[in-house]
């Protein structure tokens, strides 16, 4: 190949190169919503205590507070974004509440937005089946309908946010050895 | 080849337990071998994920549940004769102790929790008790590695601060 031939040909694959990358780019902010306006999400504004309740029974470092799972979950008790914070020490930081809410929303878009827009049951999401036992479920069931934790996830779904029931599935306290609650 | 499997046909045993599963067996593999110094038996490989070979066809006697207990979140002292204690969610109960190696396991035949569970250590008049429930894993080192950091909340130990609390005497494990 001549010298002005590798030029041109570094020039074509340098714009074809470009051009993938836009597309990506675009592909990119489709997927996470930015530009879809036409798929509704439950409100990230007082997400927090619903982050919390999920954070306990769902984000555990043997479950969704590992890298790899989906619907991966950061926080006090379970996976840290920061470097310098661990399990047990630091409370969830906005970051890691807004990477769950993500994870979260990104999970199955175009059926959240039914459920959001009231035009499907919370139940048709997984992260409704799953913990209620609809659907098999590697951590197993984790709460009955009208439980404190389905209230809590279920309200935010559909716009009805029941942070009092967010707030008692965090302060619940661990079951006793000598057979307190 | 070094799975059991693919062995027995030429009649001959393999030194490394092996599940047939590639993703256990890839980690079994990173844990390496055995300390030349240590037995296998019940003081091997401290610190390390029990339930990866000790779980039904994976090459060992199933446990539901296995770990190692150290001093302190800095300290690599394991420390025998702790009182662990679990506790599932049906409300069912079972207690063992830690050997001088600082291991601890639950052999399949005598319990199998129902998850989440919840766990308690005592050591004298000190008790610690795990902050969060387990929901499914039954090595201890599956989430406790060493050392604390992001993704863990460093190894399982009894005393949070060596300089308030003193661990009991135990002439067991000198």
């Amino acid at each position: 190949m001549t010298k002005s031939a590798a030029t041109r040909f570094s020039r074509a694959s340098r714009l074809c190169a470009s051009l993938a990358l836009c597309g990506c780019s675009a592909d990119v902010q489709n997927t996470d919503g930015q530009q879809n306006a036409s798929l509704a999400r439950p409100a990230r504004l007082g997400f927090e205590p619903v982050a919390d309740a999920m954070q306990l029974h769902c984000g555990t470092l043997d479950c969704h507070g590992q890298i790899g799972r989906n619907m991966r979950l950061y926080g006090l008790y379970g996976l840290r974004q920061s470097k310098k914070d661990d399990p047990l020490n630091q409370p969830t930081s906005p970051a890691e509440y807004d990477a769950d809410y993500l994870s979260i929303v990104g999970l199955e878009p175009e059926a959240m937005s039914k459920v959001v827009q009231h035009k499907a049951a919370p139940e048709t999401l997984s992260m409704i089946r799953k913990p209620l036992g609809i659907e098999s479920h590697k951590g197993g069931q984790l709460m009955v309908q009208g439980d404190s934790l389905d209230r809590c996830m279920v309200g935010w779904l559909v716009g009805a946010m029941d942070a009092q029931s967010c707030n008692k599935v965090v302060q619940t306290p661990r079951p006793r050895l000598d057979g307190g609650p | 080849m070094t799975r059991v499997f693919a062995c027995f046909p030429l009649g001959l045993g393999c030194l490394l337990p092996a599940c047939g599963d590639p993703v256990p067996d890839a980690t079994v593999a990173t844990l390496g071998p055995e300390d030349p110094n240590v037995p296998q038996g019940p003081s091997h490989r401290p610190g390390q994920p029990c339930i990866l070979c000790h779980q039904t066809g994976g090459g060992a006697r199933a446990f539901s549940l296995g770990g190692t207990v150290y001093a302190d979140v800095a300290s690599q002292k394991v420390v025998g004769g702790v009182s662990v204690f679990v506790l599932d969610t049906a409300k069912a109960t079972f207690s063992t102790t830690t050997n001088c190696a600082g291991n601890f396991f639950v052999p399949t035949e005598q319990f199998v929790p129902t998850y989440p569970i919840w766990l308690t250590l005592r050591a004298g008049t000190i008790q610690r008790d795990m902050a969060s429930p387990a929901y499914r894993e039954g090595s201890c080192a599956g989430c406790h590695t060493s050392p604390l950091g992001p993704s863990s909340p460093g190894h399982v130990y009894v005393i949070e601060d060596p300089t308030v609390d003193i661990l009991p005497a135990n002439p067991q494990c000198p």
